[in-house]
């Protein structure tokens, strides 16, 4: 009986589809539009994420050594932190040799060589992971016989600010999409309900459940939000494999790497469709609501 | 017989301050009976049928439906009411875009019957009511008369208890409803119960069924065997 009713249902959904093929068409194209900025905009900030995450994972904490500081203590308490893979002391001579290479003067090497020698002894220290780089160095910080401590922190915060900027500007842009592309869906389904409603009254008649009558139109509003969300799926998929194939190819910086995890990727794409069905039935039963009667 | 519909002290008011369309009527109908309700126009036959199909709630007074209070039903009640009665319309309410297959067989998917029943019953059905090979044909194709036919098969597909017409007969021509009738009485010898509100007098008069008079609301003659001329 459960069988024959969802067939009957479906029959309806499709039926009435067909008859309102433009309007279906347009709100399918809505959500696929709405969803695909959103899907956009999902890729571009968990990709600025990736981004991050890669820089702070290069980076490295400089750690700047007070006069006198007792050197095998200080390397002794960072190597213990949670999270440091690496710890290379580096005094101050060979610091200064490596600045005279980094510049190619060599005068203003011989200069500053011996007691002129302004560079402090320092630590080069790796964390394990690009996330744990700040609290790190915070804690190293604190150590007695440091001076100061500098990982990129500047940076750090601006990437973190365009990350939080993107993805404030996709919640507002996609949800205003979202609400429009509801209302068409609707729209649509009103229209279903309008050209139907003598149809509707003679199922009444015949003893039709509410459900009965309903159900068809929510399968209506589930077909327009899954069919958009599909057309958006495939599009962004097509678009980003092109994407993703390009920067790994050619990417010009060692830390823009797309993400490519099919887990992120599966989960990403997944919930743009869980949630353009869920628009289109959300549309249908805001019309079902408060158009059909039954 | 027992008793399928009682009605007592039963009063509806449309309109608040208005007049009543039905005024404290009583009313028993048994199981197997065919009668007509017959009076003028406003005098609360349609109204009537409103309150047994369970369209509207009376204002006052109840009505029993199988010994049901029908304005206690809950909702699974209310369907089953409904699918215990088939109704038949002047206008026929058949659905345009449906061929007259579609149109019978829409009685049986609101129920949810399988297919195979579907497919057995509808040709069976209409081939009852004279309309054997049109099933493909869309309600535009067929005479008023026809149409009428296809709407009662669609009435007794489901083999109800009642059958409620309201002016059944109002665009067909008398030769046509002539015919409509004889399926009215054909269906009643099977033992459905049949109520049909009508203007068509000599119809009335030549069936000698009972004939229930409304009068603005009220029931001015309830007579066995009645006729439409003392009626009025």
């Amino acid at each position: 009986m459960l069988i024959n009713y969802l067939k009957y249902c479906y029959r309806q959904a499709v039926i009435s589809l067909s008859r309102n093929r433009w309007l279906a068409l347009v709100s399918a194209s809505m959500i696929a539009v709405s969803l695909a900025i959103l899907g956009g905009f999902l890729l571009a900030a968990v990709n600025a994420n990736q981004a991050m995450q890669n820089i702070q994972s290069n980076l490295e904490i400089v750690v700047f050594l007070e006069e006198g500081a007792e050197i095998s203590t200080l390397e002794r308490k960072i190597e213990q932190l949670e999270g440091i893979v690496h710890c290379t002391f580096v005094d101050k001579h060979t610091g200064l040799q490596e600045f005279g290479r980094s510049l190619g003067d060599e005068a203003l090497l011989a200069e500053l060589a011996g007691e002129h020698n302004p560079l402090p002894d320092i630590f080069r220290v790796r964390a394990r992971e690009g996330e744990l780089v700040p609290l790190l160095a915070g804690q190293i910080e604190q150590f007695p016989g440091v001076e100061a401590v500098d990982y990129g922190r500047e940076l750090v915060q601006t990437i973190t600010g365009i990350s939080r900027w993107l993805y404030w500007i996709s919640v507002c842009i996609s949800a205003l999409l979202a609400v429009g592309a509801i209302f068409l869906v609707g729209t649509t389904i009103r229209l279903s309900v309008v050209i139907r409603q003598e149809e509707i009254g003679i199922m009444k008649y015949l003893g039709a459940s509410d459900w009965f009558i309903r159900l068809p139109f929510l399968l209506e509003g589930l077909t327009i939000g899954w069919t958009g969300t599909l057309a958006a799926v495939v599009a962004l998929g097509l678009a980003y494999y092109q994407f993703a194939a390009l920067l790994l190819e050619k990417s010009p910086l060692f830390f823009l790497q797309p993400v490519t995890s099919p887990g992120m990727l599966a989960a990403i794409f997944g919930g743009l469709l869980l949630l353009g069905t869920a628009m289109g039935g959300l549309g249908s039963v805001f019309s079902i609501r408060r158009f059909l009667r039954v | 017989m027992p008793s399928l519909i009682d009605l007592f002290s039963v009063s509806k008011v449309y309109k608040s301050g208005g007049p009543p369309a039905i005024s404290c009527v009583n009313l028993h109908v048994e199981q197997g009976e065919f009668i007509f309700l017959v009076g003028p126009s406003g005098a609360g036959k349609t109204t009537l049928i409103k309150l047994i199909s369970r369209e509207e709630l009376p204002t006052s007074g109840r009505i029993l439906f199988l010994n049901n209070d029908t304005a206690a039903y809950k909702p699974p009640e209310l369907l089953r009411h409904r699918r215990l009665m088939g109704m038949v319309f002047q206008d026929f309410r058949l659905l345009k875009s449906k061929t007259i297959y579609e149109n019978v067989a829409l009685a049986l998917e609101v129920t949810g019957r399988p297919p195979q029943e579907i497919k057995a019953k509808v040709p069976a059905v209409l081939a009852r009511v004279g309309l054997a090979g049109k099933e493909e044909a869309f309600p535009s194709e067929l005479s008023g008369g026809e149409q009428q036919r296809a709407g009662i098969a669609r009435a007794i597909v489901r083999d109800p208890l009642l059958i409620l017409a309201d002016e059944p007969t109002g665009n067909v021509d008398p030769e046509t409803a002539r015919g409509l009738m004889e399926l009215f009485e054909e269906i009643n010898r099977g033992g459905t119960t049949v109520i049909i509100a009508t203007h068509a007098w000599d119809l009335v008069e030549r069936m000698k069924k009972r004939v229930i008079a409304l009068d603005k609301g009220r029931i001015i003659k309830d007579e066995r065997q009645g006729s439409f001329n003392h009626a009025h």
